[in-house]
């Protein structure tokens, strides 16, 4: 009975790969496209995602403040509910910009023969945990609303933030080979 | 009969995949791809005129290619690893270690069971099992590739898409319905034989489809130069996951 559980999982699941591999489409990757994700990735977060001003405007508690004594339950439950729409738009967005950057990760480390099975493993397996909270975060915010975990949204911030800057640092050491790269143009053939 | 109809159109499939192969000069790109199908082409062949003139000899005979078959299957498998990954060192060496894990497990597997299991050693029985092991193997190794392949992002031509859809399909669908016959038994086998030869028959289509004219495999843009600078990438990258994970552990404690 093990025999045959294991043998129909793993035929099922090699098809089941086989029609993600199919429907797959057709993009570049790992290119100076993914650099320049990478690159876009970190503005939008650094400018556009993360600013202490934009996260405390979203998730003012002086708002929510407003609102209860000036108007009524309606219109209190209408804010709360168009607020939260906005705080996890926010979060999805924090969460697909440090995609972007593990897919350059990625997209970086395939082409290296010294390439460490056992570090690979492991940066997949914090990778995926990050991820994970982020989907707690994305959960915690959808389930007690955004003004119920301030700290929570704070701390979210500082710690992309603080993403943010490995990034750079880690995007610095490689900016002058795109430039490079972009320089020479895209029909010049890749190196193998 | 259906059975008999689905040989014909395989020999047919067979021989024009063959064909392409050779107008296309695809021979020399994947020669081992192609030297599958040829043992194919001419066991199929061969076999075919065996059955219709002397179907007591076919008995004894089908067997034989079945084996020769079997392992040249392997060849497809090193075809796909070796131009899937011919331009991801990284990758490359991922799936050469995990490859021969998997092998030399199973390997050990089909050596030590039949010693210690308890069923005969009729050349029938071996082959199912030997089929069985070697299908588990390739579609581990298949399944491992497509996750490598996901995972680092490698895209590949058309060729190459369609050799691998067509020879997963086949092993899928053929381990599955193994494992079913042997649980299920003779009730199953008219089904589980038609199954297999309908996946078969797919997969010809596939082939001939997708390795009609060479496709080359898109080139991959390499994003840094240099050889010394993945403990760097490394480094930099796990500081980054190791900080953001500290963070947001804090902060889910909140």
């Amino acid at each position: 009975m093990i025999q045959l559980i294991s043998f129909l999982s793993i035929g099922a699941l090699l098809l089941i790969s086989l029609g993600f591999f199919v429907r797959r489409g057709q993009r570049a990757e790992g290119g100076s496209g993914a650099l320049v994700q990478a690159k876009q990735a970190l503005n939008t977060l650094q400018g556009g995602l993360l600013p202490s001003e934009l996260v405390g405007r979203i998730f003012d508690r002086q708002d929510l403040e407003y609102v209860d004594s000036e108007t009524s339950k309606e219109i209190r439950e209408l804010f709360l509910e168009e607020r939260k729409t906005i705080a996890l738009s926010w979060v999805s967005r924090v969460r697909k910009q440090v995609l972007s950057l593990r897919s350059f990760h990625l997209g970086s480390a395939r082409f290296y023969a010294q390439l460490s099975l056992r570090t690979e493993i492991s940066l997949a397996v914090d990778f995926a945990a990050l991820l994970f909270e982020c989907r707690a975060l994305q959960f915690f915010l959808y389930v007690r609303g955004p003004f119920a975990v301030p700290r929570m949204v704070g701390a979210t911030a500082a710690t992309a933030t603080r993403v943010c800057k490995i990034s750079e640092q880690s995007l610095a050491f490689l900016t002058p080979v795109y430039a490079v790269r972009v320089g020479e143009g895209a029909t010049r053939p890749a190196r193998s | 009969m259906l059975s008999l109809i689905i040989w014909q159109a395989a020999i047919l499939l067979e021989a024009l995949l063959l064909y392409r192969g050779y107008r296309a000069k695809l021979f020399s790109r994947y020669p081992n791809f192609y030297i599958y199908v040829l043992s194919l082409f001419l066991s199929d062949g061969l076999l075919y005129w065996v059955y219709l003139f002397k179907p007591a000899a076919y008995q004894k005979w089908a067997w034989y290619p079945g084996f020769l078959i079997l392992f040249l299957g392997c060849g497809i498998l090193v075809e796909i690893f070796r131009h899937v990954l011919s331009h991801y060192a990284g990758v490359e060496k991922f799936a050469r270690v995990g490859g021969f894990a998997v092998l030399g497990g199973v390997l050990c597997f089909a050596i030590l069971y039949p010693i210690f299991g308890s069923s005969g050693s009729a050349s029938h029985v071996l082959y199912v099992r030997l089929q069985r092991d070697f299908l588990m193997v390739q579609a581990i190794l298949l399944f491992g590739l497509l996750q490598l392949v996901f995972y680092y992002g490698i895209f590949m031509g058309r060729n190459l898409k369609g050799m691998i859809f067509g020879f997963g399909q086949c092993v899928g669908t053929t381990l599955i319905t193994l494992a079913l016959h042997s649980y299920m038994g003779v009730r199953f086998e008219a089904a589980s034989i038609l199954i297999q030869q309908m996946s078969y028959l797919a997969a010809l289509v596939i082939w001939v489809v997708a390795l009609w004219s060479y496709c080359a495999d898109p080139a991959p843009e390499a994003t840094i130069t240099g050889e010394g600078d993945y403990d760097v990438l490394v480094s930099k990258t796990r500081n980054m996951v190791g900080a953001a994970n500290t963070e947001l552990i804090k902060v889910n404690r909140l």
